[in-house]
């Protein structure tokens, strides 16, 4: 909230003079009531005092236009400031999540991420564009109207008034455990919307399963959670709420009898009867325009405080830039332990490993061994909340991050095109060399294929390229990184032949010339490392050659014999084993 | 020029008219005070006596005002109630009408823009038409009460107040059209520059890695530059049609105060009469001015609802009434040809899946091994030649007989935010709680299911993220063994498990399969060397077909894959030739 504030301060003086402006315009609200006042005075008034009615007409319609230009002026200088703040807000926060620490991403989702920094900042426009003319004019007009018609006839504004204050007891009533009911309100949303995208993602299902979306139970509920919600919201509310907006209309039903009595009783003349006749409405309606700006505000809080969660976010210096060396490298893991989430204990307990430069090591275990998480800590991609990694050819702990370059399971591309892609990884590497790279991760044969070659867009987030080819991609980026070490996340996983191919290919062009440390699964291909690291429960339970692990590590050995046994299945073989028997 | 799209509910909703009647009574209650006023106010001015008592005075304002209130309560309700109501059946009705597109409708992008039109798009409609339609209804009537005031005061005097407003209508159709030209605009940068932040965010955690969020940062931010100019623009673009809008029906008043004034000056209108109608005529131009607004909200609903429109006109896939005699009839495929995306994807296609017998479909990636599978189901339909069941071409089919026929495992497994006991319904509503947990035991699914919190009734985690992908895999087989189809298809169901769980699919797959016409879609080939038939795809067509063994032998495109595979396999770190010497 305060680095919100921070941001705004700058644009101080002209949401100052946006509020200004507003305050003009909403007090020329008042000058055809006015006009109607005068009138009658030159009518009914001495006839010293005579203005002509016709200029009188003409005047109101001036200052009526000087009105809407004034209130337009106010709108544009809030909506120039409220666009630019909109843009600060993004650029800030994309700047903060180059600089928050890794552990950051694990409690912010990508999509928390888009919501606070597409949809919430979209709804800051109005805290800014809008709250500031609406209610510094909400504000002034009824105050300066009141003001005026004291000084006019204090029993009739009392009496002009006296509706608003029973207003707004119903409006508290409508308005008990606003925050509660908001949150319930979101909650039905957010439930209707979840169920609805569900029903897209897997409608490939339903599709095959025949299933009818509008007749399954939890569907209904939770689309029509929302009108129940509203439903129950207008029971509770509505009567209060119905009250409110027409009370705050309907001072003519108070001033009327009020202002004849007065007439009657000579207490007050036929201008102040007209003047009361014709304000009374523009006295409170800003009120209603106010009450809506309230419950506006109360919704961009919690806005705001998610952006200010973001923009608050605690930093972390980064790493200096990559770290090019002309040979592989040796890298050290001390006594790391690492916590994802102190409550469900360590992902990594423990864990020493020193590699060698120009090793190839594979890290093996089962589902939720640590592998993956060793290998982040490896690449500098997480840092250890005990111990540390280094790089063995000194003390550089700072160059990890830039000394490994990480291939994971998920290729990640970006729009732009072909080209753009792999220049992320180097930005100023040649054209030999990106073909270099290229024909090394098998991406030639892509390149000749796509359109434009190069220049081929991928689509957003490499939409146009399949998994595999995508996978082909982030091996070329690692290639052309040219870091001494570099760590592989189970890349050839559920990739058909011919990608697989490619990568493996890739693969060993990447082996040469550097430290090489792969996350795997499949065993025979990681057999020949000349060491296999085994992870179990965070730990490393043994390591060294496939035939020693194979002789006296437990773990290492029941996931060869039950990958060997699924190796040798086929689809029917039971089937046809019988059949052979048959015959 | 107020469509709010209460018609794709499908269904009529009576309460929209009550509560339309209603909520007008109840602004005509609302403007009774005026016309009280006019009475009395116009013989008090004219030096005559009120025509009523200040007792009765008092009481009709009662009166009025509690008439008003409880019209407006009742009918704002009905409003409210029914428009909810309309809106949240055309949310489940869209849903609805998409599943009923072929698959063909879906690709990466509009899975997207589609997902947005449901959800966050339609949670702002749902807000801004619920809304727009009570304030509507509630205020049309307004200034038209008054506007009957007005000319029972002095006809002459309401004529000139109401000339206006035809050319404020037209001003309006005026200003909303400057509004969606600028909002287009500002729109389509708006999509640029989400669509950068959103890859962003996706991404933070790649570019870091590669050093290059600074250089993406500097993308954003000139995006960011152009959204902020085009957004100003599209704010001051529409300025003047709405200050013109304002200054027209404002006019009315100044007519009514400058040709009254004049009048008055020539002693042809009375004072009192004067003074009454100019404020009677205020009043009238303030209401108007507010309907404006309300009627304005509804605009920002328009696109929402076009494209919902738009989505509503694609065709859904046909139907016919035929019927299947054979309990467990045979699969043809005669002279298919399909598109996708207008790149034709299998072309002549012609095969035979003989009961009880197991077909591979493989091929290179891109071969159209998976588009075959499915269009024997109906999740896309053939362009040319037809698929039959039993003899009968699908299309001439009822869906539900197709489905009722047919099973489908697949490789990305679907599991809803629901129990595992209504994940596994899925394959059959009506199934007992012990005919899941028996298909479930077949799957192999059933010990890790009973170890989870509340067994068969965990509600998983939205795409069951708490479970491993063999026990998402088997929970499906699960799903299609209780649906106990006769034809059986499997699209890549191993290809994305971890191999510590391979084996327990296996024998899931093992059980499902028993009895059944199997048609199984394969990368690798190993798996399926023991299929009765095995058709070989490349680039739409089948190019081979046979055993493994006479493919084998034949040495062709099959042939080559399986060595490339077996290749493949033998493939390991360290064993790169170019390394050996070390």
């Amino acid at each position: 909230m305060t680095t919100v504030g921070q941001l705004v301060r700058p644009h101080r003086p002209r949401l100052a003079l946006s509020a200004v402006l507003a305050i003009v315009a909403a007090s020329l609200e008042l000058a055809p009531a006015a006009g109607i006042y005068f009138a009658a005075r030159s009518v009914y008034g001495p006839s010293d005092a005579r203005w002509s009615v016709p200029l009188i007409a003409a005047v109101v319609f001036g200052l009526v236009l000087v009105r809407f230009v004034l209130f337009g002026g106010s709108l544009v200088v809030s909506h120039a400031v409220a666009f630019r703040v909109l843009r600060q807000l993004r650029s800030r926060m994309a700047l903060k999540l180059g600089t928050v620490p890794r552990s950051f991403f694990d409690t912010h989702s990508p999509g928390d991420l888009k919501k606070a920094m597409v949809e919430d900042v979209d709804a800051v426009e109005a805290s800014f564009a809008h709250h500031v003319p609406d209610g510094a004019s909400g504000i002034v007009t009824p105050l300066l109207a009141f003001g005026v018609l004291l000084a006019v006839d204090w029993r009739l504004a009392l009496v002009s008034l006296s509706l608003v204050p029973v207003g707004f007891v119903a409006m508290a009533v409508a308005m008990r455990n606003f925050d509660g009911l908001m949150k319930q309100w979101h909650d039905a949303e957010r439930r209707a919307n979840e169920v609805v995208l569900e029903l897209l993602r897997g409608i490939v299902v339903l599709k095959a399963y025949g299933r009818d979306a509008t007749e399954m139970a939890r569907v209904r509920q939770g689309v029509f959670g929302v009108r129940d919600f509203a439903d129950a919201m207008n029971e509770r509310s509505g009567p209060a709420y119905t009250g409110f907006m027409l009370l705050l209309s309907s001072n003519l039903v108070v001033v009327l009898p009020v202002g004849v009595a007065l007439f009657q009783a000579g207490e007050i003349d036929e201008p102040i009867l007209a003047l009361f006749l014709a304000l009374g409405y523009g006295l409170t309606a800003p009120l209603l325009r106010l009450m809506f700006l309230f419950g506006d505000i109360q919704m961009n809080a919690v806005r705001l405080r998610r952006i200010g969660a973001i923009l608050g976010a605690e930093e972390q210096p980064r790493e200096p830039a990559v770290v090019r060396s002309s040979g592989p490298a040796g890298i050290e893991v001390r006594e790391v332990t690492f916590f994802y989430d102190e409550a469900r204990g360590p992902a990594l307990r423990d864990v020493s490993l020193r590699i060698e430069a120009g090793q190839r090591v594979a890290l093996v275990g089962p589902s939720g061994a640590g592998k993956s998480t060793l290998a982040q800590l490896l690449a500098g991609a997480r840092e250890p909340d005990v111990g540390e990694v280094v790089l063995t050819d000194g003390d550089a702990r700072g160059s990890v991050l830039g000394s490994v370059g990480l291939v994971g399971q998920h290729a990640q591309l970006f729009f732009g095109t072909l080209r753009d892609n792999l220049l992320l990884a180097r930005p100023d590497a040649s054209d030999d060399a990106l073909a270099a790279a290229a024909t090394a991760a098998g991406l030639d044969e892509l390149i000749e294929r796509l359109p434009e070659g190069w220049d081929s867009p991928v689509g957003e987030r490499g939409a146009h390229l399949s998994g595999g080819e995508a996978q082909r991609v982030t091996v070329a980026r690692a290639l052309l990184r040219e870091t001494p070490i570099v760590v592989l996340d189970e890349v050839t996983s559920h990739l058909d032949p011919d990608n697989e191919r490619a990568v493996q290919r890739g693969i060993d062009a990447l082996a040469r010339g550097r430290t090489l440390i792969v996350v795997a699964h499949r065993l025979r291909a990681i057999m020949q490392a000349q060491l296999i690291v085994v992870l179990d429960g965070g730990r490393v339970v043994d390591r060294g050659s496939h035939q020693a692990l194979l002789d006296r590590c437990s773990v290492y050995r029941r996931m060869w014999d039950a990958q060997e046994a699924a190796a040798g299945w086929t689809l029917g073989g039971a089937k046809a084993e019988r059949r052979e028997n048959a015959s | 020029m107020m469509d709010l799209g209460f018609d794709l509910a499908g269904k009529s909703e009576p309460r929209l008219k009550t509560g339309f009647v209603l909520a007008s009574a109840g602004a005509i209650a609302e403007a009774g005070p005026l016309l009280v006023a006019f009475f009395v106010v116009d013989r008090l001015l004219a030096g005559q006596d009120s025509p009523l008592s200040l007792g009765m005075i008092v009481g009709s304002m009662l009166v009025l005002l509690v008439a008003a209130f409880g019209l407006k309560y009742v009918g704002g309700r009905l409003n409210f109630s029914a428009t909810y109501d309309l809106v949240c059946e055309t949310r489940l009705r869209l849903t609805e009408h998409l599943r009923r597109l072929p698959m063909g409708f879906w690709s990466k992008r509009r899975m997207g823009s589609t997902a947005s039109v449901l959800t966050d798009e339609f949670s702002l409609y749902t807000e801004i038409v619920t809304h727009a339609w009570s304030l509507i209804v509630a205020n049309v009537a307004l200034p038209g009460a008054i506007g009957i005031v007005l000319l029972l005061s002095d006809w002459r005097l309401g004529l000139i107040a109401l000339a206006p407003v035809p050319l404020a209508l037209l001003a309006i159709p005026w200003s909303f059209r400057l509004i969606n030209r600028a909002a287009d605009g500002a729109r389509v940068e708006k999509q640029a520059a989400v669509d950068l932040m959103v890859e962003y965010v996706q991404g933070i955690e790649s570019l870091r890695a590669l050093d290059a969020d600074a250089d993406y940062r500097r993308r954003i931010e000139a995006r960011l530059v152009t959204l902020e100019e085009q957004m100003m623009r599209a704010e001051l673009l529409p300025a003047p049609a709405i200050f013109t809008y304002s200054l027209v029906v404002f006019s009315g008043f100044v007519a009514v105060f400058g040709v009254g004034s004049m009048w008055l000056s020539a002693e042809s209108l009375p004072a009192a009469r004067f003074f009454v109608v100019t404020v009677v005529a205020l009043h009238f131009v303030r209401t108007l001015s507010d309907l404006v607004v309300y009627l304005a909200m509804s605009r920002h609903a328009a696109r929402t609802l076009e494209r919902m429109r738009e989505l509503f006109e694609v065709p859904e896939q046909p139907e016919g009434q035929g019927t299947v005699r054979a309990d467990h009839p045979t699969i043809e495929v005669e002279g298919m040809s399909f598109a996708y995306e207008d790149q034709p994807t299998l072309r002549g296609v012609n095969a035979t899946f003989e009961r009880g017998t197991v077909t591979a479909l493989v091929g290179p990636s891109g071969s159209g091994k998976s588009t075959l599978a499915h269009l024997l189901t109906r999740l896309w339909d053939v362009d040319e030649g037809r698929v039959t069941l039993d003899g009968v071409d699908l299309r001439a089919l009822p869906l539900e007989t197709v489905h009722a026929n047919t099973a489908t495992v697949f490789q990305d497994v679907v599991l809803f935010a629901d129990t595992v006991l209504e994940n596994i319904r899925l394959g059959r509503p009506d199934a007992t709680r012990q005919q899941v947990e028996a298909a479930a035991r077949a799957a192999r699914a059933h010990g890790f299911i009973e170890a989870l919190p509340e067994g068969y009734d965990t509600v998983l985690d939205p795409g069951g993220r708490n479970l491993s992908g063999g026990q998402r895999q088997r929970i499906s087989i699960a799903r299609a063994l209780i649906k106990d189809a006769p034809v059986l298809i499997l699209d890549e169901a191993t290809a994305s498990v971890d191999l510590d769980e391979e084996r327990q699919i296996q024998e899931a797959i093992g059980a499902l399969m028993e009895g059944r016409t199997v048609i199984v879609v394969a990368h690798r080939l190993w798996t399926i060397q023991h299929a009765d038939q095995i058709l070989v795809l490349d680039r739409g067509q089948i190019v081979e077909q046979g055993t493994h063994g006479a493919l084998l032998r034949h040495e062709g495109l099959y042939r080559h894959l399986w060595d490339l595979q077996m290749d493949n396999r033998d493939w390991g770190i360290g064993r790169d030739p170019a390394l050996m010497p070390v």
